[in-house]
């Protein structure tokens, strides 16, 4: 399996790029990346080739699929280009910035006959996956609602400019907690209300945020959005989901499996992680999906449903009223 | 020498006449709880006259203090009549069930000469005080936003079986979730619209959970998570995150513990969890309401931060019930 990663503007390229190497059966054939220097760095690092216009590779190589990790407004123009050379996507999330755009990527796709994945690596991570079991087995009897965040810390660049990021910590981080519910669930958002601000930072966009959901089947959940961990904190952030059922209440704390480390030589406290690395298992289900010609386990769908929940947390905080769903184009 | 009449012997009848026999000067005159056996067996312990008319205790003469630990919606009449009487009033949280009540109360308390003060407890347990005080200091720099949680297994099996009745306790949100109110409010100060879900309303049996947000007119917000759903025997559940402009604090009950017991028991084995204090919070409040009666001054929860933190506890349940923002913050 050949493939190529479009774009390192968002770090986890850098993740995604060493899981790469792990896997046996990928080649990493070239990456393209505008910014020159950074990417000329990166190739001659991995010893592949390099492209400044990710348009060229695509006419160039003969890749299988591509890794798209560019700037949230440019996933639509990549991901459109590369189902049109008939390549195979992983798209960054969230998908898109506006559901037009994200529904035009997953047509192309479809048209051209390839598949389009998002994402998601929390969908692969183990804790996940044994209530997923747990709940799919009904242990729990009648689920009743959900407490959680996806908390980092302020990243800055590109991620706090709207014109390419869609948004601040909301569009940031409603979207992996929110697929989870979904999966969990098997059900959509009916009804988005939402506060979000710029509290902590001097920056242009918003860094709180606090999404309420409530499901179809009235199920209720908020997801804390927010980069409000501070500069000391010792890991970059969380994935916490609170579960409340008839039969129990579940605390699922995604990252919460790190050593502490007391380093005198930095005078600094850190968190480090010893867990399983859900970039890694998220590619491998990827390439496998591909190689088997299986449907991917997170779709182009899943990225559209779970963005269009920042999207209605926006429009929420704008009108100070919840938003029912789904949105207009 | 003080003279307490305590009303209602149920569990924090109990918990606040511990606290008064600890203290010097206080004598617990006389106990009252509708159901004469729990007020015997609490006089007894404290050599205390007994009755089953909080009216009774209101209009004794050798009464310089009344205590009121009673079931929510039987606060307002027994404060205002004890505030009537020029008695000195403590009442647990809170205030009262109805904002209507509640403004009534805060009325009369202005126009009398006595002290009066509900039980908001939280102000005074050690690791609250210890992040306000942090938070004053300017550790966190400017405070901007909280997430709280607060819970554990259904308070079922009390009088009445009060607590599952909405019309007397309002649920979780507002019976327990009322700390955490006057909590954010004590950081925040007032809150301006507030969003919350809750089972409250849904009629299942022996399960009550909310999830507030709430927005501050310092533009703070704050996350709220209340529970009454864990399953009977686990321990509680208390938690916070406060994040300011440079910095965080973070407590948690489960890990910031300084004791764990695992027992073998008769039949079940059992693990508690606790971290005993030189003082107990009750005590420390209930010390703070004395030396305010004898230093003539304000004490730390006015009757306004009590009827606030009922309204906004009340406007979740209000907001959960109609999936919309309720306004919170107008005149009293």
């Amino acid at each position: 399996m050949k493939g190529a990663i479009l774009s390192f503007a968002h770090m986890h390229a850098y993740s995604y790029i060493e899981c790469l190497k792990k896997i046996p059966e990928v080649e990493l054939v070239a990456i393209a990346d505008e910014v020159e220097e950074r990417g000329k760095e990166i190739a001659s690092r991995y010893n592949t080739r390099f492209y400044r216009d990710y348009q060229e590779l695509l006419r160039k190589e003969d890749i299988d699929f591509v890794v798209v990790c560019s700037e949230n407004v440019r996933h639509k123009d990549m991901v459109i280009a590369s189902a049109q050379a008939g390549k195979h996507i992983l798209c960054e999330k969230p998908i898109s910035v506006d559901i037009r755009s994200a529904r035009e990527m997953i047509e192309t796709a479809n048209k051209y006959g390839v598949q389009l994945q998002t994402a998601f690596p929390v969908r692969f991570s183990p804790t996940i996956r044994r209530v997923k079991g747990m709940i799919d087995r009904g242990e729990f009897g009648k689920i009743f609602g959900f407490n959680c965040t996806n908390h980092g810390k302020m990243p800055g660049g590109w991620f706090v400019d709207k014109s390419l990021a869609g948004g601040g910590a909301i569009m940031d981080h409603t979207v992996h907690v929110m697929d989870i519910l979904r999966w969990y669930l098997g059900c959509e958002a009916r009804y988005v209300y939402a506060e979000g601000d710029t509290l902590l930072h001097d920056i242009p966009s918003d860094d709180v945020g606090l999404v309420s959901i409530l499901f179809e089947n009235g199920i209720f959940a908020t997801i804390d959005t927010s980069w409000s961990r501070p500069k000391s904190f010792p890991i970059w952030g969380d994935v916490n989901i609170y579960m409340v059922a008839e039969k129990g209440t579940v605390e699922i704390e995604v990252f919460n499996q790190n050593l502490s480390l007391y380093n005198d030589k930095t005078m600094s406290v850190s968190w480090v992680d010893w867990g399983s690395n859900m970039d890694l298992l998220m590619l491998e289900s990827f390439v496998h999906s591909i190689r088997e010609n299986k449907p991917v386990e997170v779709t182009g769908y899943d990225g559209l449903k779970a963005m269009e929940v920042a999207l209605a947390a926006y429009r929420s905080i704008e009108l100070k009223e919840p938003v029912e769903l789904p949105l207009e184009e | 020498m003080l003279r307490v009449g305590i009303v209602g012997a149920g569990g924090m009848g109990r918990v606040h006449a511990d606290c008064w026999s600890k203290i010097d000067d206080i004598k617990i005159q006389v106990i009252c709880d509708i159901e004469v056996d729990k007020a015997e067996s609490l006089a007894k312990i404290y050599n205390a006259d007994v009755t089953t008319s909080s009216g009774e205790v209101i209009k004794r003469s050798d009464i310089d203090i009344v205590d009121i630990c009673t079931p929510t919606p039987f606060h307002a009449d027994d404060i205002i009549s004890s505030l009537r009487s020029g008695k000195h009033t403590i009442c647990e949280k809170p205030i009262t069930r109805t904002l209507e009540s509640a403004r009534e109360v805060v009325k009369t308390a202005r126009e009398v000469d006595v002290k009066f003060m509900v039980a908001h407890v939280l102000r005074f347990f050690p690791e609250f005080a210890t992040a306000k005080n942090l938070i004053e200091s300017g550790a966190i720099g400017i405070p901007r936003m909280a997430r709280m949680r607060r819970g554990g297994p259904y308070p079922a099996g009390k009088w009445n079986d009060w607590y599952a009745k909405v019309e007397m306790s309002g649920g979780c949100l507002v019976d327990t979730g009322i700390h955490d109110f006057d909590f954010l409010r004590w950081i925040f100060g007032d809150a301006e619209r507030v969003y919350a879900s809750a089972l409250t309303w849904k009629n299942i049996p022996y399960k009550d959970y909310g999830l507030a947000t709430i927005r501050f007119k310092s533009r703070a917000m704050a996350q709220v998570e209340i529970t009454w759903a864990h399953p009977s025997g686990t321990p509680l559940k208390a938690g916070f995150e406060l994040i300011g402009t440079q910095g965080m604090l973070t407590y948690d009950n489960y890990s910031s513990t300084s004791l764990r017991v695992m027992r073998v028991g008769e039949t079940n084995n059992s693990f508690s969890m606790e971290s005993p204090v030189a003082e107990s919070p009750y005590l420390t409040e209930i010390r703070h309401f004395v030396s305010c009666i004898k230093e003539d001054r304000e004490p730390l929860i006015t009757p306004e931060d009590a009827y606030r933190a009922l309204e906004i506890a009340l406007a979740c349940i209000e907001s959960a019930r109609t999936n919309r923002p309720v306004s919170v913050g107008g005149e009293i």
